[in-house]
């Protein structure tokens, strides 16, 4: 008969914690009981067992794939955590902003969502102002790729490029240019727009097309414009600001991976 | 790698480092694999798991404790996602059917030197408390007071489950035709 204490002393001597009173107390039990040794040939048959299951190497990418998703997903700032990477985990925190990302994203089958573009739309002068981009929120999904400022009298747009592992996001931030209007562009070939939120919806019109995204805020307001990747390579997204009469253009890379990856 | 140099390379890491991630990722990568693997029994569920973990482990790094080591902060995401698999899994297909051989009897298979592939068919006839502990002693060789550490469990509940998984293994092994020798 084994009981409890029988079946506690064979494991711990397996496991090679066995006290000395207790391999003692084995070894007397072992010698008196048929069913005690049997038992202890069928711990022992397990170990063997499971000592012929080998260690397997990990795949021989496996590494270059976990370096590949780390660049993608870039990693949240505690504090800043999920304002541009999770645009629909947003607007369920702020139930004000659920109308804005599925109404914007249904408008891209449809193709035109709000025709409300006036003023002159002429180039001026290219510049692209390089800024740190700090005062767009942060990203819990995406790497930052390119940054740009540009300032037309008292306004001010901040731009930012994060590659994310479902495309590009262009991040905006209008400051002091009521009336402003920003136009994204980029080939039709290599990204659609997908969506776009605004951090704070209020006066604002937006107007997604194939190959161009129009803003226009009557009040400071900043968010971002989703973008599919649709094949591999740097696609350009080229920006133009509009104030006040006139114009400044910016060029951003995306860097995108496309969708094969 | 001494808990100085992984220290070290945590804070790189949190610092923005990818070079220095990776080098955690080299050092863990065929153990945590490994313990993906006799968790779920099957090499891309093992793959997705554990990449999913070093993932998460890189974005959230800035909320592990550094005073316990990297890799018993690491483990337990990888045992979470494992699970969750496992989870979905069930929702998906019968067990059996990820279990059957229909080409060979057990006893057949056993005689070919097939007893790896049978122990972890039996792993996987456990639960997965019974299945862990026996994978933590046996693969990764923990002492039962690491064990107890790692899944944040008594050491007197670690024992309990390792025996119990034993002797649940010893019976199926039994009936799969896995003989004393």
């Amino acid at each position: 008969m084994i009981d409890d204490r029988d079946e506690r002393l064979l494991q711990d001597e397996l496991d090679g914690v066995a006290s000395p009173e207790g391999s003692k107390r084995l070894r007397e039990r072992l010698a008196q009981s048929a069913e005690v040794r049997a038992r202890r040939q069928e711990l022992q048959r397990v170990t063997r067992a499971l000592d012929q299951v080998r260690m397997e190497e990990a795949p021989a990418d496996f590494k270059e794939g976990v370096m590949a998703a780390i660049a993608a997903a870039e990693r949240p700032s505690p504090a800043r955590a999920g304002w541009l990477g999770n645009p629909g985990g947003a607007s369920r925190r702020r139930p004000a902003l659920a109308w804005a990302y599925p109404f914007l994203a249904g408008a891209v089958s449809g193709g035109l969502l709000i025709a409300l573009v006036t003023g002159n739309l002429a180039p001026r002068a290219r510049t692209d102002l390089p800024v740190s981009g700090a005062m767009l929120p942060g990203s819990d999904r995406g790497t930052l790729v390119d940054h740009r400022e540009l300032r037309l009298g008292t306004a001010r747009v901040a731009l930012e490029t994060r590659r994310a592992v479902d495309g590009v996001r262009v991040g905006f931030d209008l400051a002091q240019a009521p009336g402003a209007e920003l136009t994204m562009e980029f080939d039709i070939a290599a990204l659609q727009p997908v969506g776009l939120w605004w951090e704070r919806p209020g006066r604002q019109q937006a107007e997604l097309e194939a190959g161009t995204v129009r803003l226009r805020a009557m009040e400071d307001g900043r968010g971002t414009v989703l973008l599919s990747a649709l094949r591999a390579g740097d696609a350009l997204v080229r920006v133009r600001l509009h104030h006040a009469g006139d114009s400044l253009e910016a060029v951003l890379h995306t860097a995108t991976v496309g969708p094969g990856r | 790698m001494t808990a100085e140099d992984e220290e070290a390379l945590v804070v790189r890491s949190l610092a923005g480092d990818q070079r220095a991630f990776g080098e955690l990722v080299s050092t863990h990568q065929q153990v945590l694999f490994n313990v993906a693997l006799r968790m779920l029994n099957d090499r891309e569920d093992a793959r997705d798991v554990t990449q999913t973990a070093f993932l998460k482990a890189w974005q959230k790094l800035h909320a592990y404790d550094r005073r316990n080591r990297f890799f018993s902060w690491i483990y337990r995401i990888l045992l979470n996602e494992a699970l969750n698999t496992l989870r979905r899994r069930r929702r998906l297909e019968p067990l059996d059917e990820r279990l059957a051989s229909p080409e060979r009897s057990p006893e057949e298979r056993a005689e070919a030197n097939e007893i790896g592939g049978i122990v972890q068919e039996g792993l996987m006839e456990l639960g997965t408390e019974h299945r862990q502990v026996i994978i933590l002693r046996h693969f990764l060789h923990l002492s039962h007071r690491e064990m107890a550490n790692l899944i944040n469990l008594p050491e007197k509940t670690v024992k309990s489950r390792l025996y119990t998984g034993r002797q649940l293994l010893g019976g199926i092994l039994r009936r799969r035709g896995v003989r004393p020798t």
